[in-house]
């Protein structure tokens, strides 16, 4: 078997040219906002900024 | 959400696996930009097998060209051949080893040290323990490794060790 950081590269490579742009660009977006939603409340980028009382 | 489907599905098709990787850093830890889940599985026969079923069950492609890109083999065969294998889904971009570097042959001692986690949406996983996300980053030339990443284990480590 190959080394594998060089296979894996080399793997990622092939995904990208092989990967339907319309589907990527879906399943990425899915991938960011399940990202967001799996941060700790103080590292979500949509979060409050101001106390609930003001 | 799509990863936690795939989680989902890890565990329906009951396959032996460890979460590696950004995902399992960012779940644990902090945040990490990554687009793909690691998913380092046992390497036997049976679960070979059973991460089939289970990468058919997300419609997952795969092809030792891009021009050859097509739904996964229903054999196992195909997965004997490389240590690693990047696929995509409809629903999560996933990468699977058979072997990971710095951890070679020892799957089952980091299986006895992985940690049992939960996403956000309570969805439970199988997470490489951070001695072995260490060990795992350490392993990779220099230009690969993550700072950041290696310096928050070395922290979480120390925390643990001094509690």
């Amino acid at each position: 078997m190959q080394a594998m950081p060089n296979k894996k590269e080399q793997e990622e490579a092939k995904r990208e040219k092989a990967w339907d742009p319309k589907e990527r660009w879906k399943v990425l977006q899915e991938t960011i906002a399940w990202m967001e939603a799996n941060l700790p409340p103080e590292q979500k980028r949509n979060r409050p900024r101001v106390p609930k009382q003001f | 959400m799509n990863i936690d489907r795939v989680l989902q599905s890890l565990a329906k098709n009951e396959v032996d696996y460890l979460l590696i990787g950004g995902v399992n850093f960012l779940l644990r830890h902090a945040p990490e930009i990554t687009y793909d889940i690691d998913v380092w599985i046992a390497d036997n026969p049976k679960n070979l097998e059973r991460t089939v079923t289970f990468l058919k069950s997300i419609n997952a492609e795969w092809g030792a060209t891009e021009d050859d890109w097509k739904p996964v083999p229903d054999t196992t065969t195909w997965l004997t051949l490389q240590p690693v294998f990047c696929l995509t889904s409809p629903i999560a971009a996933i990468d699977i080893f058979r072997e990971v570097k710095g951890l070679e042959n020892r799957y089952d001692v980091c299986k006895a040290a992985a940690i049992a986690a939960e996403t956000a949406s309570g969805v439970p996983f199988w997470a490489l323990s951070d001695q072995h996300m260490l060990e795992a980053q350490l392993a990779l030339p220099v230009n690969q490794q993550k700072s950041q990443r290696i310096e928050v284990l070395n922290k979480a480590i120390k925390n643990a060790s001094d509690a």
